[in-house]
């Protein structure tokens, strides 16, 4: 599923990056590369993610980059 | 293979370049390391400032500091990485590849800060690691093991806090060693991409004339740059490199593997390795300071009020903590003027002195106090890393009109004036958006606009019986009508002129802390120099250009300053220009007042003063304003009855009027075509929105 349909408050990890080649290596090099956690903190549209120890604001476009597996809320 | 012997044992005093992430804490670094010793200037053909300072070895030698723009990776995404990335592998003519790097990393965020680093190791020069914001990481709970990464690095790592200055001590202990290890990044490039790397090196060796340890890095960046951000003055590969390049990526394409992304993760999983090493997780901290401000500061409803507030105190700051100020220069430029006269007989050069030169130097210092304030609000919410959520609550409704977040601060700046306004822009690192952000941005009423508004609402609504209610409605509709018209055409130029990509933000937002009010105040010196020669010096030049255009041809003897104007070249085209604005309404003598505006728009009220003959100050313009309502056409009717005031205000609000925002957008765009477009299209849709006004009034019968 992508980024932007899981809850504000819930984790997934990036199963793949797709779409703009230039968007998916920037993502990769903020960190956001396969087989990271992503925790989604807030927003609606603008997502505001929390990545390691990094909050991370992507628009609307650039999170529909990041196909993530939600992950158990205990996780 | 051993570098060339003047890089690890200069004879000279080596040149640092100083790189990290944006928001890593390199310009507070710089700051502590440089003081007061930088020079900012312009990297010539592009718009990213290139900051130089002098440090100091412990024997007292000077040491050269280059500051290199924040950046994420050496593939570049915006104008400012690109300068890092052609420095550092030496693409520029104008600034000398540096002979030692400084790369400056967050300890909160080792990992991500690393990744530059890894691209940096790749280019073979000595490396000292500055290891930021120790404080944070053990709050954080993170205990990084220096002593440990320098072995595994094999290089000199300090860790510090340049805030408070720790750590910098033995910083340049290690900057005035002669002797930098190089070192030890064994690090091997995906097998299936190494043909490409060779082949690519060694052609940037024979045809670029690339060091060989730089050719490798610089072909592993090629393999990774999508879109190579190319900026003026960096020199273009040559055409044989280009065709093994393409060659490689068609192929790529072809076997539809990404080898970009897979060199990312492959520097990714050795960076992984080393931080698993070295940072160790000391207990588990609980939502840091910044996580409770963030669920405040970022919430959908809280987040809206925040800022609202924000801006009010902005607002409200720079409309009143900014009038004592400005009235202190308003009353010592007339000082200096009057001195002026009492010393010199009457005649032209003295009226070139006072009247040109700082009658309109004059006018566009009194802003100062404005300007400084603007920026001292813009340090400290940059500084304190608010900013940054700013432009993230703001991103949904710029995305609107097809900007993103970054776009909001110009805007909001260019209330106050358009020129830092647009020098805010080049934090924005899509061309496209920027430039639609350049060309919107003085629909922002600005803060010369208001003696204008206010002479009109005062003509529009005499006497002092109208409610108080109904002028500041209109003030702010004239400011509403402004910003609209600003959304307008970014929604109308995203479309069709500039069309390109949706916005895509991707954005980090710092970690709050306390502002560092010594970078403040240095950014606020540094801003208000910049704005005061750049518009200082186009004033100048257009005021004594105006005064001229107003003081001849002469008038005989005799005349009154209204007659001497009239019959001047700036009443000539005052009446040149009258069949055109006739039909707004507009005789040849407000045609004067308009074209005077162009050195700055509140001389409009000054022009009018002397051209109805009437004794004004900016403070008091009762005067004026019955001279105005006196004034008639030559059958007799009024000329400035209230659907010709509001006509004017309509018109102010959107046509390009200040020079010093030409020249301004001139510079930043590089050329003339931007800002010969702005005025046109600003200037046409005032003379079309007025006229619709106006014939539109005058058919109601009003």
């Amino acid at each position: 599923m992508q980024l932007a349909a899981i809850a504000n408050g819930a984790s997934g990890r990036v199963c793949a990056l797709e779409g703009l080649a230039e968007v998916c290596e920037r993502l990769r090099e903020m960190g956001i590369g396969e087989g990271v956690v992503v925790k989604r903190m807030s927003g609606q549209g603008t997502l505001l993610c929390l990545v390691g120890h990094t909050r991370i604001a992507l628009s609307e476009q650039a999170a529909g980059h990041i196909v993530v597996e939600l992950l158990p809320s205990a996780h | 293979m051993a570098p060339p012997p003047h890089l690890s044992a200069p004879a000279r005093a080596p040149t640092y370049a100083l790189v990290g992430n944006p928001n890593c804490g390199k310009s507070t670094l710089f700051n502590a390391l440089t003081g007061l010793k930088q020079k900012v200037g312009n990297y010539p053909g592009v718009t990213v400032e290139k900051k130089i300072g002098t440090t100091y070895s412990q024997h007292g030698q000077p040491i050269t500091v280059i500051d290199l723009p924040g950046a994420y990776s050496l593939a570049a995404r915006s104008p400012d990485e690109a300068v890092t990335r052609d420095v550092l592998l030496g693409r520029r003519s104008d600034t000398p590849p540096p002979d030692r790097i400084l790369c400056i990393v967050d300890a909160t965020n080792l990992e991500r800060n690393l990744y530059l680093v890894h691209q940096i190791l790749d280019l073979g020069r000595p490396v000292i690691l500055v290891l930021n914001m120790m404080d944070l990481a053990a709050q954080a709970g993170l205990n990084v093991r220096v002593a440990r990464l320098e072995k595994e690095l094999g290089l000199p790592v300090i860790p510090c806090e340049a805030v408070t200055g720790k750590g910098l001590m033995e910083l340049r202990l290690t900057m005035s060693r002669s002797d930098l290890p190089l070192a030890r990044h064994a690090w091997n490039v995906p097998t299936p991409i190494a043909p490409a790397v060779s082949e690519l090196a060694s052609s940037l060796v024979e045809h670029d004339h690339k060091l060989p340890l730089t050719a490798r890095a610089e072909a592993l960046l090629l393999l990774t740059d999508q879109d190579s951000v190319r900026v003026a003055g960096s020199s273009p590969l040559s055409p044989r490199t280009t065709e093994i390049l393409q060659g490689w990526q068609q192929r790529w394409a072809a076997e539809g593997t990404d080898w970009a992304g897979t060199l990312v993760n492959s520097r990714y999983d050795a960076i992984g390795e080393l931080a698993a090493e070295v940072v160790q997780r000391v207990g588990v901290a609980g939502p840091s300071t910044s996580d409770r401000i963030d669920a405040v500061v970022t919430h959908p409803v809280w987040g809206w009020l925040v800022l609202g507030g924000v801006m009010t105190l902005l607002f409200v700051s720079i409309f009143t903590l900014a009038q004592g100020p400005m009235d202190w220069i308003g009353d010592h430029m007339a000082m200096l003027a009057d001195g002026v006269k009492a010393q010199m007989p009457p005649g032209d050069l003295r009226g070139l002195i006072t009247d040109g030169a700082i009658g309109g130097v004059g006018s566009i210092v009194t802003f100062l106090p404005q300007i400084l304030i603007l920026f001292c609000f813009i340090g400290l919410l940059e500084s304190t890393g608010y900013m940054a959520r700013a432009a993230f609550i703001m991103d949904r409704l710029m995305s609107r009109v097809g900007l993103n977040g970054k776009s909001f601060i110009p805007l909001l700046s260019s209330y106050a004036c358009a020129i830092p306004g647009i020098m805010a822009t080049r934090t924005i690192e899509d061309h496209k958006d920027r430039l639609v952000t350049i060309l919107v941005a003085p629909l922002m009423s600005c803060s010369a606009r208001l003696p204008v508004y206010l002479l009109m609402i005062a003509a529009l609504l005499p006497g002092d019986l109208m409610p108080l209610g109904a002028k500041v409605g209109l003030m702010l509709l004239m400011y509403a009508l402004g910003t609209l018209g600003a959304f307008g055409f970014a929604w109308f130029f995203k479309r069709t002129l500039l069309k390109g990509a949706p916005p895509m933000m991707i954005m980090e937002l710092p970690p709050y802390r306390l502002p560092g009010l010594r970078d403040v105040a240095l950014q606020m010196l540094e801003r208000s120099w910049i704005f005061l020669r750049r518009a200082g010096t186009v004033i100048l030049a257009i005021s004594i250009v105006l005064w001229f255009l107003a003081a001849y041809p002469k008038a005989p003897d005799g005349a009154t300053p209204t007659q001497q104007l009239a019959q001047s070249f700036a009443g000539q085209a005052g009446h040149l220009i009258e069949p055109v604005i006739r039909p707004l309404g507009f005789d040849w003598q407000i045609g004067i007042g308009l074209i005077s505006s162009f050195a700055a728009r509140e001389v409009f009220v000054s022009t009018l003063g002397v051209v109805f003959n009437a004794e004004t100050t900016n403070d008091n313009t009762a005067p004026l304003r019955t001279a105005l309502l006196a004034a008639r056409w030559p059958d007799g009717r009024r000329l400035f009855t209230p659907l010709v005031c509001v006509t004017l205000m309509i018109f102010y609000v959107f046509a390009m009027q200040c020079m010093s925002t030409i020249a301004v957008v001139k510079r930043e765009t590089n050329g003339w075509k931007w800002p010969l477009f702005q005025t046109l299209y600003m200037t046409g849709t005032a003379w079309i929105l007025s006229f619709i006004f106006y014939q539109a009034g005058t058919a109601l019968g009003f």
